[in-house]
């Protein structure tokens, strides 16, 4: 790996009028890494997906994407870039064939680099079949291969998989994991924490600031000596009560009808119980789980009392 | 426990196609329901149906123990329907949103009540402002709060969660686990595999069909082929490798972890990283947990 990076964006930035879609964001990606931009709908990503690949002018901040600078140069930065838009434009009533055949021509992909993406992505048995025919996966697959045929190799993606049922889904990532091993650079955006695992490297974006950066085993070192205890118990209500005013807990929320409590610094899951048994709740259910990446996001992000987007 | 509504065998058909076919469920006091697969899986058209705003072509409804025939009337009174895209009128303060839907449902306003729920809700110090000017997480807050305004026995939300930030996540999360615990009946659909944990029960869905349905831990227990986890720097490479041999199952790359099932029922990690060892792989293997992910996808492939 290069140590230039190949995307490299600094104080990004982008106003619609008196709107801060996007607010002074950096971002680094490595070559041939995967990069997730991770945040709820509304919160920029789109908007510095569009910026980095070229099609919106940002109010300020600049951008090498491959070592071209964006602004400068659109075109040539155009041409080192595959964009998956959130809602790709496929010819419903062509063929999957006849459809990469209209965006090999846009993008001057080769027959070879066609045929050796259409093999990665399995999608021979349905070329001869229409657009709307297939299921939502292979449009998808069909979606990305579009955008793969000259050979990016820098590839943007726009929540790919939005919507994508999980066999899709992981059928999906299998493929990405398999462009970056090849040396594709990959930036896609999404709203699903739990796809945070698969990345290399991770920004959180909120109102339109990153909040927090890092690889994700980065991210859990940061939480290694913090122990989070879940409790199963009938009475779940009582029992946080009793928890969150004992010495033991930092924080407990209300995870559905489960609590999730942090242990004070140095306290383990027997003093959880401990204080619980004490307050007469015998048949609680306790047990140490591992931070999930909603948690070690939260921790990171919010202040105590604040919420998430506040008022 | 009498369920407040049950279904058995819902079937619905749009034209020739089949939305929804074989669906069950009980929901019962206290207790929150996870209906959870991706979009066109059918949740939206199962939630509609429990509402009686689409009528089913096969199954029955029953409320409080009785079969219902024609359940609308009976189940407006009974459930909040919460779908995707609530109604609020954004020129109308949080405090009119409220008064609107109270004499919706013919509801005498109770000051006393609506203090509560704007408690609950964390949205008391804002009651003046305009919906309009809320904030996504606020907005959603208020139309829960307009769907409770009638004293429902049960609420039904579609997605109430997608696309929205972790913290106002959290939060919905909390007030559900909150109003479960003062036996409200509770079905929340929902794209997100990883909200099956904050249920008592879930129903998984995929093209119409209900693929599992239980209590997660039940679920995930009964998963058919162990998942065993291997730590690799280049796991793709590693992929490839364990591919190769012809005996794996399943090899998925998380990140730097590679996730493995095998096909022979008794493997255990000891047993997976000998056969790699004899292959002249070196390796970590350790047992996994399995994610309903993985559940989803054994029940779907089979």
């Amino acid at each position: 790996m290069s140590a230039d990076p190949a995307i490299e964006a600094t104080g990004l930035t982008r106003k619609f009028g008196r709107f801060v879609a996007v607010d002074r964001v950096d971002i680094r990606v490595r070559r041939g890494s995967i990069f997730g931009f991770l945040g709820p709908n509304g919160s920029g990503k789109t908007t510095a997906i569009r910026m980095l690949s070229g099609l919106l002018r940002p109010t300020a901040g600049s951008i090498l994407v491959d070592g071209i600078d964006v602004r400068r140069h659109p075109e040539e930065a155009k041409r080192r870039i595959g964009y998956m838009t959130q809602h790709f434009s496929l010819y419903e009533e062509l063929t999957l064939d006849e459809n990469l055949d209209f965006y090999c021509g846009i993008y001057s992909g080769s027959r070879s680099r066609r045929d050796e993406m259409v093999e990665m992505l399995a999608l021979g048995p349905y070329l001869g079949r229409q657009a709307r025919e297939v299921p939502g996966g292979i449009r998808q697959k069909l979606s990305l291969c579009s955008v793969v045929l000259h050979d990016p190799p820098i590839l943007f993606l726009d929540e790919p998989t939005a919507g994508v049922d999980p066999v899709s889904r992981r059928a999906f990532w299998d493929i990405i994991t398999e462009l970056s091993h090849r040396g594709t650079t990959v930036f896609l955006t999404t709203h699903f924490l739990d796809e945070a695992e698969y990345c290399h490297d991770l920004g959180f974006i909120r109102a339109g600031r990153v909040l927090v950066g890092g690889s994700p085993s980065d991210l859990r070192q940061r939480f290694a000596d913090t122990v989070l205890v879940e409790v199963q118990t009938p009475d779940f209500a009582a029992a946080e009560r009793v928890l969150a005013s004992s010495g033991a807990v930092a924080d407990t929320y209300l995870h559905g009808p489960r609590i999730h409590a942090f242990a004070r610094p140095g306290l383990t899951e027997a003093d959880v119980r401990h204080v619980l048994e004490g307050a007469g709740h015998e048949r609680a259910q306790v047990r140490t789980i591992p931070l999930s990446m909603e948690d070690i996001f939260i921790s990171l992000t919010a202040s105590p009392g604040e919420g998430g987007d506040g008022p | 426990m009498t369920a407040v509504l049950a279904a058995s065998g819902l079937e619905v058909r749009y034209g020739g196609r089949v939305a929804l076919r074989g669906f069950g469920v009980a929901l019962e006091p206290g207790r929150l329901v996870g209906m959870i697969g991706p979009d066109g899986a059918g949740k939206t058209t199962a939630i509609r149906t429990l509402c009686g705003l689409v009528r089913p072509s096969a199954g029955t409804i029953e409320i409080e123990g009785r079969a219902v025939a024609h359940p609308r009337k009976v189940i407006a009174r009974l459930v909040g329907y919460m779908p995707q895209r609530f109604s609020l009128y954004t020129d109308l303060t949080i405090d009119e949103n409220i008064a609107f839907y109270a004499r919706l449902h013919g509801m005498r306003r109770s000051r006393p009540r609506e203090r509560d729920l704007l408690e609950k809700m964390g949205l008391a110090e804002f009651r003046g402002r305009l919906a309009g000017r809320l904030s996504g997480g606020m907005k959603q807050k208020l139309a829960l709060l307009c769907v409770l305004v009638h004293e429902p026995s049960l609420i039904m939300m579609d997605e109430p969660t997608t696309g929205v930030d972790p913290v106002s996540r959290r939060e919905l999360w909390r007030i559900l686990g909150e109003l479960a615990a003062q036996s409200m009946s509770i079905l929340v659909a929902t794209p997100y595999l990883d909200e099956a944990e904050r249920c008592h029960e879930v129903v998984l869905m995929h093209e119409g069909r209900t693929i599992l349905r239980g209590e997660p831990e039940a679920i995930v227990a009964g998963i058919s082929h162990p998942v065993f986890e291997i730590p690799a720097a280049d796991a793709f490479a590693a992929k490839e490798a364990i591919s190769r041999l012809g005996w794996a199952r399943t090899v998925h790359v998380f990140g730097s972890r590679l996730h493995l099932t095998t096909s022979e029922a008794g493997d255990t990690a000891a047993s997976v990283g000998r056969k790699l060892l004899a292959a002249g792989i070196e390796a970590d293997v350790r047992p996994a947990i399995p994610s309903l992910e993985d559940v989803f996808i054994e029940a779907v492939s089979g």
